[in-house]
């Protein structure tokens, strides 16, 4: 037997309220759908996720490079060295080139006697009969180390005059310390 | 009795039913439940996600440089990095190369037309206890050969250009007393050896290729080790030809 409500109810509804109620069903059904789709949404997005096979393959790419691990040891090795014989050219001094530039700003009427290198320190003794090629020989050093910044210090440590030694005037001491 | 509650449940459900109140309590309850749901299920799972994302572009970047590195590995030929490598051993020698150096010295006053009268050098530790080369970090050791070589100052200095121009690489430290009247310097010359270093090297590094620097080194010492081994192949053959009995 089916049961009717016969109780009229407590409140009337006015249709403010009518509204109210139904805006307040829709946003109750809203929330719980958005939730659902979202949930749903992120489960399939998870679960569907293309890491796995990304993980497989980087297995096979590290898999690849560990065949081939002695290879890349030596080029490593190889790679590594040249970086420290660089390091270690780039501390040598070249003095052989510093020598060479100052044969090439000598002139026919000079001899160098002796040659002393220690550090960064080079000591040359230049003799010539000509007063004026020493000069010419000291003024070329000097407008070298002033432009081309090639040697840090120029000192013209001693200035020898020996007329009796034949061939052999002037003797100058020169000290050329490199930058 | 039980049939009493329920009809009288049922009752107060079709009392309240159409009332702001009831629709206000069904509304809350659906956001608590929501709330519950983002808490326990949406944002862990959102939070997962990120992290997926986050794992996935990072897996990206590691299998590139695994690919790149195999890449560069197999293109390098296996003949030319064993050559290489000779090379650089020859060059920059692990243990003392006493050979090596007394070998560039001489070549290089034949070179020169410097006469080498007496030399002398500390020699040290000569080999490791292991004969097995670990790689292990240590400092450069250095041989120092100390040589009286006769020549003028210009002969010196070609000595010295072409010293640097050989292996295994040294470095001229001392020259004193080059001097043209009694024709004689006393020149001290290091040549270092150096352990091969540790290699910190994890597969996800990125291998480097060979600079343009590097590859003209490379030409040097090889170009170095070439005329090495020509001058010792001259040697040897001279050394044999003279040993030879005279054929009449």
């Amino acid at each position: 037997m089916n049961e009717i409500n016969l109780l009229p109810p407590k409140k009337r509804i006015s249709t403010e309220d009518s509204k109210s109620i139904r805006t307040l069903r829709l946003l109750s059904l809203g929330s719980l759908l958005l939730v659902a789709s979202l949930s749903i949404g992120t489960f399939f997005m998870t679960a569907f996720s293309s890491l796995p096979k990304l993980q497989e393959d980087e297995k096979r790419a590290s898999a690849e490079l560990d065949s081939l691990r002695e290879k890349t040891t030596k080029y490593l090795i190889a790679q590594n060295r040249l970086k420290e014989i660089q390091s270690y050219l780039s501390t040598r001094l070249d003095y052989a080139k510093v020598l060479e530039d100052m044969e090439d700003t000598s002139i026919q009427e000079m001899s160098f006697d002796t040659v002393d290198l220690q550090d960064k320190q080079v000591t040359l003794t230049v003799s010539s009969t000509s007063l004026l090629a020493i000069n010419t020989l000291i003024n070329s050093l000097k407008d070298k180390s002033e432009s081309a910044k090639l040697y840090k210090r120029l000192t013209l440590s001693k200035w020898e005059h020996n007329g009796s030694d034949v061939g052999k005037g002037h003797v100058v001491l020169l000290q050329v310390t490199l930058p | 009795m039980e049939s009493h509650r329920s009809k009288s449940l049922m009752t107060y459900y079709y009392e309240f039913k159409d009332t702001k109140i009831f629709a206000l309590l069904v509304f809350l309850v659906t956001l608590v439940i929501c709330a519950y749901l983002s808490m326990n299920f949406l944002i862990p799972q959102f939070q997962k996600w990120m992290e997926m994302n986050g794992e996935i572009e990072a897996t990206k970047e590691r299998i590139q440089v695994l690919e790149d590195n195999v890449k560069l590995i197999r293109s390098v030929d296996d003949e030319e990095l064993e050559s290489n490598l000779l090379t650089i051993s020859r060059a920059f020698p692990v243990e003392k190369d006493f050979g090596g150096a007394m070998q560039a010295i001489l070549s290089s006053a034949v070179g020169s037309g410097v006469s080498v009268d007496k030399f002398s050098f500390a020699v040290g530790e000569v080999s490791t206890k292991s004969a097995v080369i670990a790689p292990v970090v240590t400092n450069t050791s250095v041989t120092e050969i100390i040589i009286k070589a006769t020549g003028n100052a210009i002969n010196i200095k070609d000595f010295m250009k072409l010293l640097s121009e050989r292996i295994p690489l040294s470095k001229v430290m001392l020259i004193e007393g080059g001097s043209t009247t009694d024709q004689s310097a006393k020149i001290t010359i290091d040549f270092p050896a150096q352990p091969i270093a540790d290699l910190a090297f994890t597969k996800t590094t990125a291998i480097q290729p060979l600079t343009q620097q590097d590859r003209d080194l490379f030409a040097k010492l090889t170009q170095a080790r070439a005329s090495a081994e020509a001058e010792l192949d001259l040697q040897t053959k001279v050394a044999s030809d003279s040993s030879l009995p005279s054929p009449f």
